[in-house]
């Protein structure tokens, strides 16, 4: 039996948009066409949780589809796996598997962008199957949980190698590659769609700061080939001024809500000291909203 | 920052602040600066300066010297947690003494920003932050002294509690960044050799030049401190645990809740205070007798601590020092301590009445969140070390300065020729090193340095061409080191250095040898049990075996390697494996007598773990052959009974076999294989096991219970009013109870009710307690009987202790005996009074009488300085750490306040079974759990459904409802001085604090008129009786605590205390008064006097004494110590 997890999420997120639950098929082919009023959740490994940080991925996201409103969440977390391996905290990785499905039926998001593959790739060839067995459960829970969200998966970002000392990533990135493969084929045994970044990234010179992990202006150089995985359409207008700086507010905020420090005292073992604090964090919600709705100001709405 | 939200916050402060703000604020320390330093008493030869203080810093939690003499300092003001609304805003200060006067002027903010960043390394043209989740990379490229870029060099660190978050970053003597994590986080980050995860604690170990970051070693709470000898060996620190100095090298595994490991390493001191930051002085501002001391600080108890640490063995013994500098003011709360560029000593001064976030809300307004103070200390009469111009000196220059005294001068060199990617400092630093006037130190710190810049090879000459111990030592673990970049070794030196003489190159080797990670280097790492094997050798040579198994097993089955045939080579690793393929070899080398007798029982307990049924089979044939010793077949009957319990497996037929072996003459032999048919539910037994029963047998009664079925219930129900001993009744009906709960209510509360021991009684609360409804059955039964109140004493604190609903008996118990009902905590105006009695009329004295107090149970589950129970938190700084309202809380609603680590785990299985107490350790294979007698408990992992960490204390809340009010008060009085300046703090002295109290039996005289008075200092044997008995915190043990006994034909107090010698030589036994006492130390008889000088052995003595109830007259007091000018090294026993 599993500890009831994240209760306090329960109800408290229901100012956000509250869009109908109901099936959100995407086509597979053709631009992915992002709704008014979707809610769309970036869940995945270090890819998306630095992106939180850096915004460059959302604001390009975000100005593509300046006409019509719509939030994003993002649910990155560094090192994880369809397995929900890093959301864990002190129990097996079921517990952040637990976790994650209660975060997507509170937040119910209409589209999901997966991204995950970076870890698993480490595993060549060999892990292949168990890890598509893992994302099939994955996705099966986040249908179940959102009421069948539309979703995207993208493959894992290409690697580069750096200059000695730093390892050679030949050979490694030849397993990113295979691993995006595997889960292009994957997807489509789903019928879902499928964002090919290792592709999209081929040529491109990124900025990292150990070969797998991106810098800021990585980030920046990346964002147009996100797009193009994601057959994204071309932006109306460029991005207007302070809009990366508003998603990073935003993001950031989000973060304190969803993963608040000190869990062990707020949710866990010992919130029979600090417990009393734990409602606290709901106070980010207004917030969050707040940097939503300055959001779409910035984009001319309202 | 919005504004709107304030409102929210304030109403919600509203409901929980008030009454803090009221209540203790008074008592608050002043704040200036001066009033602070009055409190300070310094060791001899000392002064302190303060060197920094708000507005120019505040709230430092790490601090580090760059090489142009400033100092870097990690400061939060949102520590522990931010507030909606609240901008995140903590910052890295740069601190300088611009004019060389010991006092900084300067102050700039290099970055705001900051989510509590708990470490901050200058280095490699910018600094290493600490931020939550990420460790950051953040540099000043246009010179204006603030960071203007900022890169993530890893993410994922958890952040599950903020003061065990990433933190603590220093550079090594190697080039290699090292920083730690505590106990509650979780940390998985992407790097570029894949993925690594740490769950719990430990320390990383980072190379950023390549990206490449490792796990350096594993365990403790809440390390929080690490420094490196000379020849870079390193020590810790632990923040939340009580052993002091810890010897920390490649892979060492110490405490974690639970353990990652099924065995672990222990610190050098136990029984100290937690200890936070680390350094070791060096340099030639502190004279000559400081040289190489470690300090480091106890922020709890107001003071910094030093110890000497001293070769011994593979590793070191440790000895606490008079403290550096002690203070009595409350908001004094050194954190980190660093030598300075000038020499000096300084210290990070957190100041804050209120330390830590469990015990007091997060947004207390006590908690200082402006404040913060860098004390400077330095030695009276002696000059400062002149600063070095790194940047000026030429590349000579710098290599001139390479084995300076000064460590930190040593390490910026290095940095500092690294930084400027000299061409052809290879050359340059071997010619030098290879030179005939190259001085050992110099080639030390060549290697280094060529560490440092990643030059170092396995072909370099510096790696083999010496052979001196200590130099040897530091090329061994160089060599490891290459294998962990990466790079190829040089195998040859480590198998060389293996077989050394000197231990501490054996553990090196040992260690480098799981680095390379070959089933080659397994074989040759198991060498090292040709020499003395110590328990750091044990420790990392099991871990290599252990860690490396998936390598070597298919090797050695392959014949890859083979170990020279040696079995004490191959039974080692075969044991520290741990898997399913070594049992086969395991058991073939007991079949043919190669394996040690005591180690026997270890061996055949491994392949009961992890056998297939076919081993099984050949395990019990093993057993069941004419000619096998008494002592193999219990071990083999043990480990099948182990088999079977924990993975349901067993031997494939012969099952039969057992039965002969119930008519077994040898006691030992009958009793397990009465516990394996029981085990096994072998039917045929029940005949046999109902004689067995019939007469006396308690294995047999749990036997046939096991049998189950109404038969069994049958026979036990007639058994119950056929016995007479308590003992066996109550195993009898615990027995039932399993089976039929409902049929042997009736009987338990008759025999209840009888009784006036806590033993048998337990066993029935267990029974009960351990079985699904079973307390309400037992409750529903109790009615209205009256029960004594020891009786229902130890059922209310077994049943407290259990997590599921067991009100309804605890409010039954406490009728039942008539006992006082404990109050459910106190009004904010009760606990106002209370505090104020406390503080007013509170007397510590009748206090420490109340927790001595047999009754009482205190001491059962708490030591105060690592002498007494380990079921509950050690008690010996509660008072420094903890306000008075929190102790109150604690005593009288436990569950209220559990310290980390202590919250009780409940586990329910599969037959129903319902077991909670403290997880130790868990693991694919079982699930252990300590209980609040102390006693730890298997369950096997397969019969789990449900385990969950439950906030509820082992501590009964019914311990304090027999005191009277004043006594109440004494008690928290007492409580809330311990570690406090003053008579309640344990001092570093090296009294006899634990003793051993010969108790009357019926035996004794007989035993005294057989073999003299000297029977007494054996210990433990049949007939004797000892109960443990524990100093006052002065150290005395009082002499009405001792129990006069009638000893043949004369009669006096017994107690025996130990020492444990680890360097063995001149020691002195000091006796406070040696009237009237009689003295053996073991065997021998000496005559005691204010000091007796002895020469003893390594190993642990028995200090036994008989004081003569006529002629001595005060406590019992005796310190042990090295005598003058002896190496040797004795400490006196502790624990429980």
């Amino acid at each position: 039996m599993l500890r009831p997890l994240f209760l306090p999420l329960v109800g408290c997120l229901g100012f956000l948009a509250a869009p109908l639950a109901g099936a959100r098929p995407l086509p597979l082919e053709g631009p992915l066409a992002l709704e008014n009023n979707d809610l769309v959740v970036l869940l995945g490994d270090t890819l998306i949780e630095r992106d939180g940080n850096y915004g460059h991925l959302e604001t390009a996201l975000t100005a593509a589809y300046a006409g019509k409103n719509i939030k994003f969440r993002n649910l990155g977390w560094s090192g994880d796996t369809p397995r929900c391996e890093s959301r864990s905290y002190f129990g097996p990785p079921a517990e952040g598997f637990e976790r994650l499905k209660t975060l997507l039926a509170n937040l119910k998001p209409t589209v999901v962008i997966c991204s995950y593959g970076a870890v698993d790739a480490w595993k060549g060839q060999a892990g292949h199957a168990d890890f598509l067995a893992a994302y099939g459960k994955l996705l099966d829970m986040v249908k179940e949980s959102t009421g069948g969200a539309g979703v995207v998966l993208v493959g894992p970002p290409a690697t580069q190698t750096l200059p000695p000392p730093f390892p050679d990533l030949t050979t490694h990135n030849q397993d990113v590659a295979s691993t995006g493969k595997a889960i292009a084929a994957f997807a489509k045994e789903r019928g879902l769609r499928y964002g090919d970044l290792y592709g999209a990234m081929t040529g491109l010179k990124v900025d990292s700061s150990n070969g797998v992990t991106f810098t800021e202006s990585g980030y920046a150089a990346i964002a147009p080939a996100f797009l193009k995985a994601l057959q994204v359409p071309a932006a109306p207008a460029p991005a207007p001024g302070g809009l990366r700086g508003l998603v990073q507010q935003k993001n950031q905020l989000f973060f304190y809500r969803w993963r608040p420090q000190n869990e062990i005292y707020l949710f866990g073992s010992r919130k029979h000291e600090q417990g009393n604090n734990a409602s606290e964090v709901q106070l980010f919600e207004p917030l969050v909203a707040e940097k939503d709705a300055a959001i779409q100001t910035l984009l001319g709405k309202k | 920052m919005d504004k709107r939200i304030f409102p929210h916050v304030m109403l919600s402060l509203a409901f929980t602040a008030p009454v803090w703000a009221q209540r203790d604020l008074k008592e608050l320390p002043p704040v200036d600066p001066a009033s602070e330093q009055a409190s300070f008493e310094l060791a001899p030869g000392l002064e302190i300066n303060l060197f920094a203080q708000e507005p120019l810093i505040a709230k430092p939690i790490q601090m580090s010297w760059d090489e142009k003499g400033r100092l870097w300092v990690a400061s939060s003001a949102i520590y522990p947690q931010i507030k909606p609304g609240q901008p995140q805003a903590d910052r890295i200060l740069v601190v300088e003494d611009t004019n060389g006067d010991g006092v900084a002027d300067k102050s700039t903010v290099f970055y705001e920003g900051l989510l509590v960043p708990t470490g901050i390394m200058p280095g490699d043209g910018g600094a290493y932050v600490a931020n939550s989740t990420e460790l950051l990379f953040m540099k000043d490229t246009d010179g204006d002294g603030r960071a203007d870029e900022t890169k993530v060099l890893l993410s994922g660190f958890g952040t599950e509690d903020t003061h065990h978050i990433l933190h603590s970053i220093k550079r090594g003597p190697d080039g290699n960044v090292y920083f730690a994590q505590s106990v509650y986080i979780h940390s998985h980050i992407e790097t570029p050799f894949g993925p690594r995860r740490l769950l719990g604690s430990g320390w990383w170990q980072f190379r950023p030049e390549s990206g490449k970051l490792e796990v350096f070693s594993m365990g403790q709470v809440n390390p929080w401190g690490m420094v490196w000898d000379q020849w870079g060996r390193t020590f810790t620190t632990d923040g939340a645990y009580g052993e002091g100095i810890n010897f920390t090298f490649p892979g060492a595994t110490f405490l974690c809740l639970p353990n990652q490991l099924p065995r672990i390493l222990k610190g050098l001191n136990p029984g100290q205070p937690k200890q936070a930051g680390l350094e070791r002085i060096s340099g030639r501002h502190f004279p000559e007798e400081m040289q190489g001391q470690l300090v480091t600080n106890d922020f709890r108890g107001h003071r910094v601590n030093r110890f000497a640490v001293k070769e011994e063995g593979s590793g070191f013994s440790s000895q606490q020092l008079p403290d550096v500098v002690r203070s009595t003011h409350g908001s004094f709360r050194p954190v980190d301590v660093r030598m300075g560029p000038d020499g000096a000593l300084y210290l990070a001064d957190w100041y804050n009445p209120i330390i830590q976030h469990g015990e007091v809300d997060f947004h207390d307004p006590r908690r200082d969140r402006e404040h913060g103070r860098i004390w400077r200390i330095t030695a009276k009469g002696r000059p400062v070390v002149a600063q070095l111009d790194y940047e000026k000196l030429s590349v000579d220059g710098l290599l001139d300065h390479l084995a300076d005294p000064e460590d930190w001068v040593r390490i910026n060199v290095k940095q500092e020729l690294k930084r400027r990617k000299v061409e052809g400092l290879y050359k340059l630093v071997m010619d030098r090193a290879t030179a005939p006037a190259a001085t050992p130190d110099f080639k030390r710190e060549a290697i280094g340095l060529l560490q440092s810049c990643l030059l170092m090879t396995a072909d370099n000459p510096l790696l083999t061409a010496e052979a001196g111990t200590d130099f040897q030592m530091k090329t061994v673990r160089a060599s490891g080191q290459l294998f962990l970049d990466g790079k190829p070794g040089n195998a040859d030196v480590l198998f060389e250095a293996v077989n050394s003489d000197a231990a501490k190159v054996r553990l090196e080797a040992v260690n480098a040898l799981r680095r390379m990670g070959s089933a080659k280097a397994v074989e040759a790492a198991t060498l090292a049990l040709g020499k003395a094997v110590d328990e750091n050798i044990d420790f990392a040579l099991w871990l290599t075996c252990r860690e490396l198994a998936g390598v070597w097993l298919p090797a050695f089955q392959k014949g890859e390697i083979t170990f020279d045939g040696d079995v004490t080579r191959i039974s080692f690793a075969l044991k520290a494996a741990d898997r399913p393929e070594a049992v086969g070899a395991l058991l073939g080398l007991v079949r043919e007598g190669k394996i040690p007798a005591p180690k026997i029982r270890e061996a055949l307990g491994l392949v009961g773990s992890l056998g297939s049924p076919a081993d099984l089979t050949r395990l019990l044939q093993l057993a069941s052959a004419l000619d096998a010793a008494p002592a193999l077949v219990v071990a083999a009957y043990d480990a099948l009974g182990t088999a079977v319990k924990q993975r349901q497996a067993k031997p494939e037929s012969g099952t039969e076999a057992l039965l002969e072996k119930l008519k077994s003459p040898d006691t030992t032999v009958r009793a397990a294989a009465v516990r394996l048919t029981g085990a096994w539910k072998l039917a045929s037994a029940r005949p046999a096991l109902e004689e067995l029963a019939g007469s006396g047998s308690p294995e047999a009664v749990e036997a046939v219970a096991a049998l189950g079925g109404a038969e069994s219930a049958k026979f036990l129900t007639a058994l119950i009013s056929k016995t007479q001993d308590i003992n066996l009744k109550a195993a009898v009906l615990g027995a039932l109870i399993g089976l039929d709960a409902q049929a042997a209510a009736g009987p338990a509360v008759e025999f209840l009710a009888g009784l006036k021991e806590e033993a048998p009684a337990a066993v029935v609360f267990d029974a009960y307690l351990g079985k699904k409804g079973g307390p309400a059955l037992l409750t529903a039964a109790l009615g209205d009987r009256k029960l004594d109140a020891a009786v229902a004493t130890a059922g209310i604190r077994k049943a407290s202790a259990t997590g599921g609903d067991t009100k309804p008996l605890v409010d039954a118990l406490t009728a039942s005996a008539g006992l006082q009902p404990v109050g459910i905590g106190l009004s904010p105006e009760e606990m106002t009074k209370v505090m104020a009695e406390v503080k007013n009329s509170g007397n510590a004295a009748r206090g420490e009488e109340i927790y001595r107090r047999k009754a009482q149970l205190c001491q059962t589950c708490h030591a105060i300085g690592a002498v007494g129970g380990v079921v509950g938190p050690d008690l010996l700084s509660i008072g420094s750490s903890a306000p008075v309202d929190y102790i109150v809380d604690s005593l009288l609603e436990p569950s209220k306040k559990i310290k980390e680590g202590y919250a009780t785990t409940l586990v329910n299985t599969r037959d129903g079974g319902v077991f909670s107490g403290f997880l130790v350790r868990e693991d694919a294979r079982e699930v252990m759990l300590r209980d609040a007698t102390g006693v730890v408990q298997s369950i096997p992992a397969a019969d789990v459904t449900s385990k969950l960490s439950i906030p509820v204390s082992l501590m009964p809340p019914a311990l304090t409802a027999s005191l009277r009010r004043d006594e109440f008060i004494d008690l928290i009085r007492f409580l809330s001085e311990l570690g406090k300046e003053g008579a309640y703090k344990v001092q570093a002295d090296s009294l006899i604090r634990r003793w051993q109290l010969a108790q009357t039996t019926p035996e004794l005289n007989q035993i005294i008129n057989r073999d003299g008075l000297r029977a007494l200092t054996g210990g433990e044997q049949p007939g004797l009786s000892w109960t443990p008995a524990y100093g006052t915190v002065k150290g005395d043990l009082p002499l009405e605590d001792i129990p006069v006994v009638k000893l043949y034909q004369t009669s006096g107090r017994v107690a025996q205390g130990e020492v444990s010698v680890t360097t063995p030589g001149k020691v002195n036994l000091k006796f406070a008064d040696p009237a009237g006492i009689k003295a053996w130390v073991g065997q021998q008889e000496i005559t005691p006097a204010a000091s007796v000088t002895l020469d003893l052995p390594a190993g642990k003595h028995r200090v036994t004494l008989i004081l003569d109830p006529e002629a001595h007259k005060s406590p019992l007091r005796v310190e042990v110590e090295a005598a003058p000018g002896s190496e040797a090294r004795v400490v006196p026993v502790g624990g429980v």
